[in-house]
């Protein structure tokens, strides 16, 4: 009965989104500890075969299992994903909090700050950063972090003067609530399901922009098995007919960023933050 | 007390509970450059008696519910002092503020909005108590049970949230918050003018019982005269951010000798044209009487600006 | 409010990416109309897509093998390599060993090695009219010196200090003599190469004339005057040239009027216009592409034999790799054969010594590659007193899969001996900072030299003296015999020296050899006549 409740709630197309979702975490956690290939391990005997019961998604150049590094770029893309979007929304937070709660001349810094950053689409800041921390994983996944950050920090920053022109923060102040507990009880909850859109919808550009930085060779550095180098790997394999090399990242790509896509719409219309304050009207 | 009290202000003998003098904001609005500075409050002084009921009456954007809340020190006011017990508040630290705001508390016009809806109608109630004492939950709990009795709630209501409940029960519910840490002074901003007509007489009756039982003083904002006629025992009429009339509330509203007064009186529900409905303050009819002049103490206690 | 999106930067990323792929497309598409896919007679130019750009035009400036794309077609030189039949019909390549006359008409060399005596025809002129005689040529060849770029190491076979050429005589118009300080066997060589072309001093002077130690910026993208049997018609730095015949040549015309010459760095590119017939001719693919063109009927794929080699050289700076039983280890950890096969893509040939085994000097029983044996890889090791595992960073040039993948293969199977390998991209504009600094432990060198020859591939390769040594690599005994095999004149004798060459080099396992690297060609089936050299020559293709 609760399932189905939920089902009607969000929906067949996000059902099919939180299955796709769900193969590739599953293949994430799952993969590694029961497939017996290695993401890294070559086999020379064994190079550019087409999928078979053996190697489902075919083997590479070097005869590494895909299926196997495939497992592995999912792990290393969702992983990714989500630090970089926890991190960069923590911090967009903290900013737009802090710029919300203290206007003046901080509140003008920060925000010019951001705007800054904003002004660079995920990937230049990216590669910006890499010329700073060199070409890797790392600086890719610091790239995409500080991406996030002006987006959250606006939308925290707009959400907070909003919030603190509400009676009821006048009413916490005048009870003498101290600063920091006012900010903790009342300003963030009211926050987090804004922020929890936010960081869900910025998810699948954020896997998207690692996977397109390992792509131009700025991202992950080999062998790591990241989707977009994948990607690389397999392009001139594919136009020699080896298909399954690039296919099988690629697909899963599309699948992750498609998925996270329609869950945080799904998560938006069903989390509107004005949802709470939104019944002051209605007088039950 | 040796210095010439400021117009406005009276002799007593045992010493006001508030004391407002010269008492002025200025609002610079707009961008910097192209809005001129609106003075909200201007020149205000009064003082209110422990155990009164003080009502500043005025027109929508007459400056009385900035007024009250420079009171409370929520707004900064531009100059002028304001002692609540012989303590200048304006002057006080800001963690010395937060310690004397558990002794004045406000109850708003808007139950709606001034309730945390994330939150249980016990957690709203007995938070004040965590802001200033180190009570433990359930004496908190007891407390906001006690609370809501009080303001004539069932207090199984406080496990719910104030989606809940209708207005008239929300605002029941912020008048225990405001009283659960026993202040002497609460400032009331227009408490009933959001409420179904048929609720305000109840909420007033409740204010009136909770004065009683607990030695309050009250500052009360109303727009609504007939309510001020039958709350409160002093009014000030305010009018672009001046005060024009202040006396006894029998006085001021029977026998008003301010134009301004006569005019609010003459747009009053009943006695005029109908356009004051609740929610809104009356507009009043005509040209607007001057506010200038000076305030002068007309017979003892009854000043108007002349 | 509601509407705040971060669709604005999906929507960027994904404009990013299209704008990268878009980019990586367009910029190595030629801009042809005329492309000949029809058999026999084509009616547009002969398209020649060929990997890498070129940085500058100017014979006496160019330095790599890409800045030599066009000169042997645009200039004329003394001499030029022999010709051989190629691997495949209808294909030539050229004799690093042997040479014929060019420009000049025939020549002698004294009997101490030292002047050589060229005889030039007789009524030749530039365009202009100006004669085109032994001053013009002396005027090219000191000019080469006197701006001492690459270009000068080339002509002066690596001696620069002082340089191998004493003097050079125009004693008459037709007759130049040039007069070296030591005997040097290689000499023919260097002046076939590109820093040996004879460029017109009045075109020259016209443009800036010669500044001592200094390129010519003008000559980066424009040509140095019409004395090769083509001319630039047109040309669009980084991405195309268009080469028409020159009607001034001294010798017959060239075999097609016109050829359209497009600098591709992206592979994929070069593999899909290689099979849709766009280009005629491709030089330079990669093994993988090449390899997946074997059973297409489209066209033949042909390795040529160049002295270029994969090998891993190791920083003896880096104090594992100072210790010759840590090297000998690493030497028997590679499963050649399987690696050629798989990475390699089977294209050359296994070895292990100081040369290529297209190098003129390499003796086949001398340079066997190391077996395949693990146990004796672990066991040198243990020998050796290194700390196991034994770490270091493996260096290969970013953006080049092939390179990518065999360092993984590398790492793979060093991890079998307990030696863990990270591997580090390096942009390809720190390559060469980095081999001067010998900021790595460890790198993938795919190439060779752009002379073939023992002498000067040693010079940068292995010398101990030679500041050009980028490898850091001595080993005394292979290096005296390496500078007496350079000016020997003798053959026997000369080979002499180089087994020496390659006994003491083999005896201290100075660094990893793989595997010789073909130079791959592939050649559209309406070609008739193509040659190879190791700078591109399209005097006789059609």
């Amino acid at each position: 009965m609760a399932l189905r409740r939920t089902w009607q709630r969000w929906g067949p197309g996000a059902g099919i989104a939180a299955v796709g979702l769900g193969l590739i975490v599953v293949a994430a956690v799952a993969l590694p500890l029961l497939w017996p290939w290695n993401a890294t391990a070559t086999d020379f005997a064994a190079t550019m075969r087409g999928p078979s019961w053996t190697h489902p998604m075919g083997t590479d150049g070097v005869g590494r299992d895909v299926l196997a590094r495939f497992a592995a770029g999912a792990r290393i893309s969702l992983l990714i994903g989500l630090v970089a979007v926890t991190i960069g929304s923590l911090a967009g937070m903290v900013v737009g909090v802090t710029a919300g709660l203290l206007r003046g001349w901080v509140d003008e810094v920060l925000m010019r700050i951001m705007d800054v950053l904003m002004a660079f689409p995920a990937l230049l800041l990216a590669m910006a950063v890499t010329v700073g921390l060199g070409t890797g994983l790392r600086s890719a996944t610091v790239g995409v972090t500080l991406s996030v950050v002006p987006w959250v920090a606006r939308v925290a920053r707009a959400e907070t003067l909003r919030i603190t022109a509400l009676p009821l923060i006048e009413a916490s102040r005048a009870i003498g609530l101290p600063r920091l507990d006012l900010v903790r009880k009342h300003v963030l909850p009211h926050l987090l399901p804004l922020l929890i859109i936010q960081a869900t919808s910025a998810y699948g550009s954020v896997v998207l922009a690692v996977a397109a930085l390992g792509f131009l060779g700025l991202g992950a550095q080999v062998p790591t098995p990241e989707w977009g180098a994948m990607i690389t790997e397999g392009m001139e394999p594919a136009l020699a007919g080896a298909w399954w090399v690039a296919l099988f990242p690629g697909l899963g790509m599309l699948t992750l960023v498609v998925c996270t896509n329609v869950l945080s719409d799904r998560i938006r219309d069903l989390m509107d933050p004005r949802g709470a304050l939104a019944g002051r009207r209605s007088r039950g | 007390m040796t210095a010439p009290l400021t117009a406005g202000r009276r002799p007593a003998l045992t010493a006001p509970l508030l004391e407002v003098d010269r008492l002025t904001k200025v609002f610079t609005t707009g961008s910097r450059r192209s809005g001129e500075p609106v003075r909200a409050v201007d020149d205000v002084s009064f003082d209110v008696a422990r155990g009164e009921i003080f009502g500043l009456l005025g027109e929508s954007g007459s400056g009385k519910s900035t007024l009250a809340r420079c009171l409370l020190r929520l707004i900064a006011p531009t100059s002028g002092s304001v002692r609540f017990d012989g303590v200048d508040v304006l002057d006080l630290p800001e963690a010395a503020m937060r310690k004397l705001r558990a002794r004045m508390q406000i109850l708003f016009q808007d139950p709606y909005s001034s309730l945390d809806p994330r939150m249980t109608v016990r957690e709203i109630v007995g938070e004040p108590l965590t802001a200033h004492t180190a009570t433990s939950r359930r004496d908190r709990e007891q407390r906001a049970d006690d609370l809501l009795t009080l303001v004539g709630l069932d207090p199984t209501a406080g496990r719910r949230r104030p989606h809940a409940f209708s207005g008239g029960q929300r605002q029941r519910i912020a008048l225990a918050r405001a009283l659960i840490l026993d202040p002497d002074l609460v400032v009331l901003d227009e408490p009933v003018s959001a409420l179904d007509v048929s609720v305000q007489a109840q909420i007033i009756n409740l204010l009136r019982e909770t004065r009683r039982r607990l030695s309050l003083t009250y500052v009360v904002v109303l727009h609504d005269l007939a309510i001020a006629r039958y709350l409160c025992d002093r009014v000030a009429v305010m009018q672009r951010g001046r005060f024009v009339e202040i006396g006894a509330a029998a006085d001021v509203l029977e026998s008003p000798r301010h134009p301004y007064t006569r005019q609010l009186l003459d747009a009053l529900p009943g006695r005029g044209r109908r356009e004051a409905l609740h929610g809104r303050a009356p507009g009043v009819a005509g040209p607007i009487a001057d506010a200038r002049g000076e305030l002068r103490e007309v017979v003892p206690d009854r000043w108007v600006r002349e | 409010m509601r509407n705040v999106r971060i669709r604005p930067l999906l929507a960027a990323t994904l404009a990013m990416t299209a704008l990268v792929a878009a980019a990586c497309g367009s910029g190595s598409t030629p801009a042809s109309d005329g492309t000949g896919d029809g058999g026999g007679d084509r009616e547009g130019p002969l398209v020649v897509n060929i990997l890498g750009a070129p940085t500058t035009l100017d014979p006496a400036a160019a330095c790599g093998v890409n800045d030599m794309h066009l000169a042997d077609n645009l200039y004329a030189r003394l001499v030029d390599y022999a010709t051989l039949p190629g691997p495949a019909e209808g294909t030539t390549t050229f004799d690093p060993s042997s040479f014929e006359p060019s420009l000049a008409k025939s020549w002698e060399i004294s009997d101490d090695g030292l002047v050589y005596t060229f005889t030039l025809p007789d009524g030749l002129t530039f365009p202009s009219g100006e004669p085109l005689d032994a001053a013009a040529v002396k005027y090219s060849l000191d000019r080469t010196q006197a701006m001492g770029l690459c270009g000068n190491r080339y002509l002066n076979d690596q001696f620069v200090d002082p340089p191998l050429i004493s003097s050079i005589e125009a004693v008459e118009p037709t007759v130049l003599r040039i007069t070296l300080r030591q005997p040097n066997q290689n000499f023919l060589q260097a002046l076939a190469q590109p820093a040996a072309a004879v460029v017109d001093p009045q075109v020259i002077e016209a443009n800036g004339g010669i500044v001592e130690g200094a390129a010519n910026e003008y000559f980066a993208n424009h040509s140095a005057g019409a004395t090769g049997p083509f001319v630039l018609e047109e040309y669009e730095p980084g991405r195309s040239a268009t080469l028409v015949a020159n009607p001034d040549f001294y010798g017959d015309p060239p075999a097609s009027e016109r050829i359209e010459v497009n600098f591709i760095t992206d592979t994929s590119t070069m593999l899909l216009q290689a099979r849709n017939g766009t280009a005629d001719v491709t030089v330079g693919i990669s093994k993988a592409a090449a390899r997946s063109l074997e059973e297409d009927p489209c066209c033949t794929v042909v390795p040529f034999s160049s002295a270029l080699a994969l090998d891993i050289a190791l920083n003896w700076e880096f104090e594992p790799f100072a210790n010759p039983l840590v090297r000998e280890a690493l030497t028997y950890a590679f499963p050649y054969e399987d690696m050629l096969a798989s990475v390699g893509h089977g294209y050359g040939e296994p070895f292990y010594g100081p040369l290529a085994p297209d190098m003129p000097g390499f003796n086949p029983d001398l340079s066997e590659q190391r077996p395949y044996d693990p146990d004796r890889a672990r066991q040198l090791l243990e020998d050796s007193g290194v700390t196991l595992p034994l770490q270091f960073e493996l260096s290969i040039p970013a953006g080049q899969e092939e390179l990518a993948e065999f360092a993984t293969a590398v790492q793979s199977v060093l991890a079998e001996i307990d030696v863990a390998v990270t591997i580090r991209e390096i942009p390809p504009a720190e390559r060469a900072a980095i081999l001067d600094s010998g900021a790595y432990d460890a790198i993938v060198i795919a190439g060779g030299p752009a002379m073939v020859d023992a002498g000067y591939f040693l010079a940068y390769d292995m010398s101990c003296e030679s500041p050009a040594n980028i490898t850091g690599i001595c080993v005394p005994e292979a290096d005296e015999n390496w500078a007496l095999a350079r000016q020997t004149l003798d053959e026997t004798e000369r080979q002499g020296h180089w087994d020496a060459v390659m006994q003491a080099w083999v005896a201290a396992s100075p660094k990893l050899k793989f595997w010789s690297i073909p130079a791959m060609v592939v050649i559209d089936e309406s070609m008739t006549s193509v040659h190879y050299a190791i700078h591109p020559n399209f005097y006789s293709w059609k």
